[in-house]
């Protein structure tokens, strides 16, 4: 089963990085964001992403590891993933 | 797709209800269906009528009135959490000698079991929290 | 009847959200089939010795013990949780089955409704 984990902020990753699981995808929304900065993330996934309007809004430049997607290509993700999981 | 959405924090503490808007919004704009949207813990706040964001800034509420009006979704606050957080129907400040109510219109009561029900019919269940 | 797998992962008193989450267990017990995962911070609401002196907050992980009498008989924890809190699962208000973090892995893939609320 492949799943779609958010992260809503730096406190959710650390409390639940160990759920995902290399074939997963991971998206970081919110607070979420600051995740992205260089070196944070020790962990292995499929796709890692972050919501551009959110790292926007912050003021966050993600690592290069990280892609940037919209709403419209979170929702896709949720059609294509086996399901989804919300980290708070 | 047949998605059910969950809002559970409260608007002027987290991000939650934003994200979840913009998300409905991109859900239906693919064409998708979303079967309800749940409002519960501090979630149930977007439907406060009585709150007044200053003018310079978007009223989240109004946007998920609109949303729900425009686009015939349900828009369902926990009756349970509502209560705690002082949101009333005209019904049920009656009942707890309210002086009014204050649920946002658009916005209806309701228990778990449409959070319960919803999430067992829909595909995919997102949940949005802080 | 469908399956439905709840996490419950706050602490028990930081805000209403845990003792709200506690009502949905219930609610989920009438609809499905509901099995519940002790995950993280949630394990500490299953602490034994909780009480109220004062009576002023309700001590409702109490309700926990009545999870049998609802129809749920399948509760789980991940046993890292267990080992962190220096945890006895016979001492619990319930005792969930302690898991592997791949068996508890394995647990939540394997529902296809899940709720993190």
């Amino acid at each position: 089963m492949i799943l779609l984990h958010t992260f809503n902020s730096p406190e959710a990753l650390l409390k639940f990085n160990h759920r995902i699981n290399k074939d997963d995808n991971v998206l970081f929304i919110e607070d979420g964001v600051y995740c992205c900065i260089d070196n944070l993330m020790e962990f292995d996934c499929r796709r890692l992403m972050a919501l551009q309007q959110d790292c926007d809004l912050r003021g966050i430049q993600p690592a290069e590891s990280v892609e940037l997607i919209g709403y419209h290509d979170w929702v896709q993700m949720c059609t294509e993933a086996d399901n989804h999981l919300s980290w708070y | 797709m047949k998605f059910m959405l969950a809002v559970l924090g409260d608007p002027n503490h987290c991000p939650a209800p934003i994200s979840a808007y913009r998300f409905a919004d991109a859900v239906l704009t693919a064409g998708h269906e979303i079967h309800r949207v749940f409002f519960y813990h501090g979630g149930v706040l977007v439907a406060n009528a009585l709150a007044e964001p200053p003018q310079d800034e978007p009223s989240i509420a109004q946007l998920w009135q609109h949303f729900g009006n425009e686009n015939n979704i349900e828009l369902v606050a926990c009756i349970a959490s509502a209560s705690r957080r002082g949101i009333f129907d005209d019904s049920e400040a009656q009942r707890y000698g309210k002086p009014a109510s204050s649920i946002l219109p658009g916005f209806i009561l309701g228990g778990l079991g449409q959070l319960i029900e919803g999430t067992l019919v829909s595909d995919r269940t997102v949940t949005f929290g802080s | 009847m469908d399956k439905l797998l709840v996490l419950i992962s706050k602490k028990p008193y930081r805000s209403i959200d845990a003792r709200e989450n506690f009502d949905v267990i219930l609610a989920a017990s009438a609809f499905s089939q509901c099995s519940v995962l002790f995950l993280g911070e949630g394990l500490l609401q299953l602490l034994p010795g909780q009480q109220a002196t004062d009576s002023k907050v309700k001590v409702f992980t109490r309700g926990y013990a009545a999870l049998p009498d609802y129809g749920i008989d399948k509760y789980y924890c991940e046993s890292t949780d267990m080992e962190k809190w220096s945890l006895d699962s016979k001492q619990l208000i319930i005792e969930p089955i302690a898991l592997s973090p791949s068996e508890t892995d394995e647990l939540i893939r394997s529902f296809d409704k899940v709720l993190n609320l």
